[in-house]
């Protein structure tokens, strides 16, 4: 059922109109991506009004086209400019532009686009090996399970995001109360709506998502200033791109980079909050720190861009797989896929796998075109692509701006829903100013509904007897073990250091 | 290098009043919570209660008490990794989150397809100190865009402000 759904969407993705959705996501994820400070996430955000008057599977090969590209996208300013497009990128700038500025800057965007295809592709092919078991584990799963793995996304991503466990946590516990505004599935009762009609459906998910990354990211960028390329008040000097097919051949005589890479990609990305930027750090510093070559690290070693470039795309794939599996987005790019099924009238959750196979494929194989699409597009276009970046950010901003708060007015054509979007806007700007982290926000609002269903049924099939219930049951229980180890973990992690700094002459 | 940013973390970031703004944000909702009939108050007292432990540690992690550092360690408190890393000032702050205000306010009064252009070319005009000339094309391009892809392509009436259309601020 698995294959005839992919042979399906592939099929599709061959039909001229959905090829195009694709080519164009593509493009825009290439054009984002290279721009520090938006980013696939930002772009995505922008999309979801556009994707409202497309079929089901053409948003999801335009949504799949930005998400495989962004990340090659940023890697171009990475070794061109010294600036990473997106977070994950930075890692890239290691080794990437030393490279270019010997001259090299063709071989390390060659390396980069292959390393980003190829990673991506092995990144999807184990997410496509997955679904297969996916499907029986979530078929085994009931109510109480459902509710610890989204107890146990929400620990995942607060401790993931490093330093910001406390502020983690409190973000979620704040995106829960928004989720739990409005009518009470249960019981009908509302909640925290101050008496406003508006919100008796509760916080609409897609101008809360605009708002929290497009705007509060368009309040920093105007804060920064200058261009978007400019670091520390200094443009990059230009560089000469030349010796791509040397850095295209580096990657297959650095193969098993390239797949030490990919595996870390895989595995960090199905951590639910880890993300790219996790993935293409430690996949630099383990081949960094394994090499026989380590000095060179950091003065422009071809590994150092295929390390980290490999990684960051194949998290694309391992972050489906929480995604696709439990409807637990991985990170903020799948929570605005998810998005973007509810446009589409389908409900994110655990059955997404099971409810919408045909579109959960469509994206895979996006995804997959998008990865080898990108590459070859960002090889032919960096020169032009590159430009981006010198644009004045008081001509993006107002842009994107308008954009986005006309894009979410056109979703269901109410006004309310663009002061919503500023008002989250704003919100996400003061997170971002006082370093609480959005996604543990985004996630807990996305699951906050799923998460209080399903405990009331354990309460209802339990007769009130949630904790004897959940302990009654093998897979809970390895849930609640996982959940308390999360938890743990930063002081696990940190004790070691606090014990050496507390004994003096060590 | 993060090490370093995060002891250059700004004292406005780090200071006490974020959590002691969350600390009674979490405390209001609490009491509205136990309002609700018992069902529907549930989750959310527990939400509220466990937000109430958390903001009390985050506000415990930067008071410098003692313990604070323990805290600060063993929960996880540090600012690392930070997004932002510049520190602007409240004025530049606010004068930002005005723009975006502005943006919201035309749009409501004078509707959304007249408000774009208006608001992009003000921006790039008074904030980014561009020429009038880049301003107006700025505006036209986005008025251009709007009209060209909504308006024309979609066939979709964008909103036309409050001072056209009827039913008031009760019609959003």
């Amino acid at each position: 059922m698995g294959l005839e759904a992919l042979i399906a969407a592939f099929f599709a993705v061959l039909n001229g109109g959905s090829l195009l959705y694709l080519m164009t996501g593509v493009m825009l994820g290439l054009t984002f991506g290279v721009i520090p400070g938006l980013g696939g996430t930002t772009a995505l955000a922008l999309l979801i009004p556009v994707t409202y008057t497309l079929e089901p599977l053409d948003a999801m090969y335009l949504a799949g086209g930005v998400m495989g590209a962004t990340s090659f996208g940023g890697s171009i300013s990475a070794i061109l400019l010294n600036t990473p497009g997106t977070a994950p990128n930075a890692a890239t700038t290691f080794d990437g532009y030393p490279l270019a500025r010997q001259g090299k800057a063709g071989m390390a965007i060659g390396a980069a686009a292959t390393a980003s295809a190829l990673g991506g592709l092995i990144g999807l092919f184990t997410l496509l090996l997955f679904i297969p078991i996916a499907r029986d584990v979530v078929l085994s799963f009931g109510s109480s399970e459902f509710f610890l793995l989204t107890i146990l996304g929400l620990a995942a991503i607060a401790v993931s995001v490093k330093g910001k466990l406390l502020r983690g946590l409190v973000a979620a516990c704040i995106g829960l109360l928004l989720a739990f505004t409005g009518a009470n599935q249960f019981t009908g009762d509302t909640r925290f709506t101050a008496g406003i009609d508006y919100l008796w459906d509760g916080i609409p998910l897609v101008p809360a998502l605009t708002g929290l990354f497009a705007i509060s990211q368009m309040i920093e960028l105007a804060l920064k200033g200058g261009s978007v390329a400019e670091d520390g008040g200094e443009v990059a000097p230009k560089m000469k791109i030349t010796g791509v097919g040397a850095g295209i051949l580096s990657v297959f005589r650095h193969w098993t980079v390239l797949i030490r890479g990919s595996v870390i990609g895989t595995v960090i990305g199905a951590v639910p909050g880890l993300g790219g930027t996790v993935a293409a750090f430690l996949s630099y510093s383990s081949t960094a720190q394994t090499a026989k070559d380590r000095d060179t690290f950091g003065t422009g070693n071809i590994k150092g861009v295929i390390a980290p470039e490999a990684a960051n795309n194949a998290k694309d794939g391992g972050s489906l797989i929480p995604t696709v599996a439990f409807g637990i987005p991985g990170s903020a790019e799948t929570a605005i896929f998810l998005a973007i099924l509810v446009l589409h009238g389908m409900e994110p959750g655990p059955t997404i796998l099971l409810q919408h196979e045909r579109e959960v494929y469509g994206l895979i194989v996006a995804l997959t075109v998008s990865a080898v699409g990108a590459s070859i597009i960002g090889l032919l276009f960096s020169r032009v692509l590159v430009l981006i970046t010198r644009i004045d950010v008081n001509i993006v901003v107002p842009v994107v701006v308008t954009l986005s708060l006309t894009g979410v007015y056109v979703l269901e054509g109410r006004m309310a829903d663009v002061l919503l979007s500023v008002l989250m806007g704003i919100l996400g700007y003061l997170m971002i100013r006082f370093d609480y982290p959005r996604l543990t926000l985004v996630i807990a609002l996305v699951l906050g509904e799923t998460a209080e269903r399903s405990f009331h049924q354990i309460r209802l099939i339990s007769d009130g007897q949630v904790i004897e219930y959940m302990f009654g049951r093998p897979i809970s229980i390895i849930l609640i073990v996982a959940i308390v180890i999360t938890f743990l973990l930063p002081a696990m992690r940190s004790l070691p250091a606090r014990r050496r700094r507390a004994r003096p002459g060590e | 290098m993060l090490d370093t940013e995060s002891t250059k973390a700004p004292a406005a970031v780090t200071s006490i009043w974020p959590a002691v703004v969350l600390l009674v944000f979490a405390c209001v909702m609490l009491a509205v919570s136990w309002g609700y009939p018992p069902v529907a108050a549930r989750f959310p007292v527990m939400v509220a209660s466990a937000m109430i432990a958390l903001t009390f540690l985050d506000l415990w992690s930067r008071s410098g008490l003692p313990g604070a550092d323990a805290v600060t360690t063993i929960g996880g408190a540090e600012f690392r990794r930070r997004e932002m890393m510049h520190n602007p000032s409240f004025a530049n702050q606010a004068e930002c989150v005005g723009w975006i205000a502005l943006a919201f306010a035309l749009m409501a009064t004078v509707g959304i397809l007249a408000a774009s252009p208006i608001f992009a070319a003000a921006f790039v005009r008074l904030r980014g100190k561009r020429t009038l000339a880049v301003a107006a094309i700025v505006g036209l391009g986005v008025l251009g865009f709007q009209f060209a892809v909504f308006e024309w392509a979609l066939d979709y009436e964008l909103y036309r402000g409050l001072l056209s259309s009827s039913g008031g601020v009760s019609a959003w």
